[in-house]
């Protein structure tokens, strides 16, 4: 059966012509709205089991644990960085500068390994085990988000090995623009764990 | 006046496979085809097939259940322990295993045609999802039958429950995705969301809601799982398990599961009207509004800090808020009819049947909200997740006998089909009315009724006798589609004279001006009557 459109009996315009696909944009939102439910789960229990623990008179953390603040710090700070570098990628390949856009993609992914290494720094300063219901739930959030990190790094990576393969450019940038929204919600997801976690312990 | 115009290849992803990915038969090497296939269409198929066979485990266990509630105050059948985890499987299975994949499946054939795109979005991750579905499905299914899952006693079974039901949610967030990213991006030129069909705007809310909510729940399964992993329990033994996984079988989450509900009957009406559809922006916006109000990620502490949830102001209202969107939903779609000349088919009696279960589940959330009837607990619960849950059942099974060309290529046997329809109907409403009767003569759910009030025997067998009806219309169903698939392939692409991008041939190739543009198209040849 072919199609026919009724344009000129009803005289509508011509259409607009076919709009850029988003397709990996889009797919990153909506991949995204999930994770950062999976966490508004979590640090929610986190704040409801504190919050009843501290009103009932008791303590949060159990007797010998400790949450550093320093290590969660420069995490946050290296991450805050990573941002911003990851946006410079985004930058530099609109402007078709790539081999500033391969270095700025680069340090994404190294900053991020960075990050894998403090919190498992962090680990071994903490004192907490698993066995009990506070440790628990940190290594359960901050678990995963180190997960979300190393899938960042990841996506961050692969857009960085199709950019050297010639594939984005000043007109096409929407993989390199994916990359960079995950990282900057992972960003955003660990500045809510810093504070609710690290900081307000 | 323009004809069909060509569109440009889609970049990216899309591209990319498109060879292996556009809806062309099978050919050789048929089950390497099959596992290595990102063709939405077989992809939509397979799921469709596994859910039914879920549908099929689920609807043994709930008949195995209905028959020990005949005699409500006395294990004959089952003891405790497995009544409990058979009421659990029940649930999950109905719901995750079920109810969700089959719409998934009927959204992946359906959906890309609709928008006039070549294939689903991520076509490789669409099939990725499928399969983690598959395998997460069976191993969920193992883990009761090794003493696992909720209320089990194999403490490694419990672990693979946790684990496998885990894997089963990535799998349809997934999958939810490629679908809603089709919507998203891959519409034909001048689709724009006002002018999406109701089917495929219904499963792009429905998908955003679910992707949100099923996201909370992987959250919520690692944690259960690491605390169940290390034998903590801080959280939970086996036996409160079932109480985390509650929030999504119930109002207003269940809900949101039925939102594709709406898109169906909202294609389907207007054309067994043979009307234009009123007020399709009113309708978009009441499916947007149903899908928002549905939303019940927000309950997921409910069930076991805070008991008294269902008391406070905000649930109430968003229980009985529900209602007014469907209300103004069911209004559009009555005055349509009443301007059209209607036509029965089956589809249309599908559509209808599974509107009115949907407002009849509904209607029972707002009764349950209303503290002074204290139906919170008892099989006023089971009602509505019955209703609601049946109207997607009817729905999908629905959207089967109309999609035929695109999901089967074959058409079904139009009596079985309308003896399918009306068997759902009368047993969905066997089903769950009497639950609703019982709620409010206490009877509990999910376990029994040891000092049972009068009359709770016969409402329970009026239900018993429900879901014997529900298998029977689903053996209908199955028969018919083996009839179908018995027969020959028939190439009549718009059997039913469609509105939308999907009853034509080739809706990858279009540019469309309107919400209805084969309506417009058919009326500009025959100068104005459609």
């Amino acid at each position: 059966m072919t199609v026919v459109i009724a344009d000129d009996v009803l005289g509508v315009p011509p259409p607009p012509p076919p709009p850029r696909p988003r397709v990996l944009l889009i797919g990153t939102g909506f991949a995204l709205a999930a994770i950062v439910m999976a966490f508004a789960g979590l640090i929610g229990l986190y704040l409801e089991q504190r919050s009843a623990a501290l009103a009932s008179g008791g303590t949060w953390l159990p007797k010998g644990a400790d949450i550093p603040l320093t290590p969660g710090n420069v995490a946050m700070v290296g991450l805050v960085i990573s941002a911003f570098i990851v946006q410079w990628a985004v930058y530099c390949i609109a402007n078709d500068d790539r081999p500033r856009a391969y270095l700025a993609l680069g340090l994404t992914a190294l900053l991020g390994g960075a990050y894998l290494n403090s919190v498992a720094f962090y680990y071994t300063q903490m004192h907490l085990t698993v066995h009990e219901s506070v440790g628990l739930l940190i290594y359960v959030i901050t678990g995963m988000h180190l997960a979300m990190a190393g899938a960042g790094i990841v996506f961050v990576g692969l857009m960085a090995f199709r950019a050297l393969g010639g594939q984005y450019s000043g007109r096409d940038r929407e993989g390199v623009v994916a990359a960079a929204v995950y990282w900057h919600v992972t960003v955003a997801v660990y500045a809510v764990i810093w504070f609710t976690i690290f900081v307000t312990k | 006046m323009a004809m069909t115009e060509t569109r440009p290849e889609p970049a990216t992803e899309t591209a990319a496979g498109a060879a292996s990915t556009t809806d062309e038969p099978l050919t050789a090497g048929g089950l390497a085809n099959l596992l290595g296939t990102g063709r939405h269409a077989s992809l939509g198929r397979l799921w469709i097939g596994t859910s039914l066979a879920f549908l099929v485990l689920s609807g043994v266990i709930g008949l195995a259940l209905g028959a020990e509630r005949l005699k409500p105050e006395t294990y004959n059948l089952l003891d405790r322990d497995n009544y409990a985890q058979a009421f659990s499987l029940h649930g999950v299975a109905a719901v995750f295993l079920f109810a969700l994949p089959l719409v998934i499946g009927i959204a992946t054939i359906v959906v890309p045609r609709q928008v006039g795109a070549s294939t689903v979005a991520f076509p490789r991750a669409a099939a990725a999802a499928f399969w983690t579905y598959l395998i997460g499905g069976v191993l969920v299914v193992i883990s009761y039958l090794i003493n696992g899952g909720p209320f089990g006693g194999n403490d490694k079974g419990v672990d693979l429950f946790l684990a496998s039901l885990a894997m089963v949610v990535v799998a349809l967030v997934l999958a939810c995705i490629t679908v809603a990213t089709t919507v998203m991006a891959l519409r034909a030129p001048g689709l724009t969301l006002r002018r999406v069909p109701l089917f495929a705007w219904s499963i792009l809310t429905a998908f955003a809601i679910w992707i949100a909510s099923l996201g909370l729940l992987f959250g919520v399964l690692v944690l259960l799982y690491v605390d169940h992993r290390y034998r903590l329990f801080a959280y939970g033994a086996t036996t409160d398990i079932d109480a985390w996984l509650r929030w999504t079988m119930t109002q207003p989450q269940v809900y949101a599961f039925a939102v594709p509900v709406l898109g169906f009957v909202g294609d389907v009406v207007p054309v067994f009207a043979r009307a234009r559809a009123r007020m399709h922006g009113v309708a978009l916006a009441t499916i947007g509004a149903f899908a928002a109000l549905s939303f019940g990620a927000w309950t997921y502490l409910g069930a076991v800090d805070h008991p008294k949830l269902t008391q406070q102001f905000l649930f109430v209202a968003a229980s009985f808020a529900v209602l007014l969107p469907l209300l103004a939903f069911t209004g559009g779609m009555a005055d349509t009819v009443r301007n059209g000349r209607v036509r029965l088919g089956s589809p249309l009696l599908f559509a209808v049947a599974a509107l009115l279960m949907l407002l009849a589940g509904v209607a029972a959330g707002a009764l349950r909200a209303v503290h002074g009837f204290e139906l919170v607990g008892t099989t006023a619960d089971s009602s509505i997740a019955h209703y609601v849950l049946g109207a997607v059942a009817i729905a999908t099974i629905g959207a089967v006998h109309y999609w035929w060309p695109q999901i089967l290529t074959r058409p079904l046997r139009e009596g079985l089909a309308r003896l399918t329809a009306t068997l759902l109907l009368l047993g969905v409403v066997a089903l769950a009315l009497p639950d609703v009767i019982s709620g409010f003569l206490d009877e509990p759910r999910g376990s029994l009724y040891t000092n049972p009030r009068d009359g709770i025997a016969l409402l329970n067998g009026i239900s018993f006798a429900g879901g014997i009806i529900v298998v029977l219309a689903v053996v209908v169903f199955v028969v018919n589609l083996a009839m179908s698939l018995a027969g020959g392939r028939d190439d009549d692409v718009d059997p039913w004279e469609g509105h939308t991008l999907e009853w034509s041939g080739d809706p990858s190739s279009v540019t469309v001006a309107s919400a209805t543009p084969l309506l417009d198209a058919r009326e500009a040849a025959t100068g104005g009557a459609s």
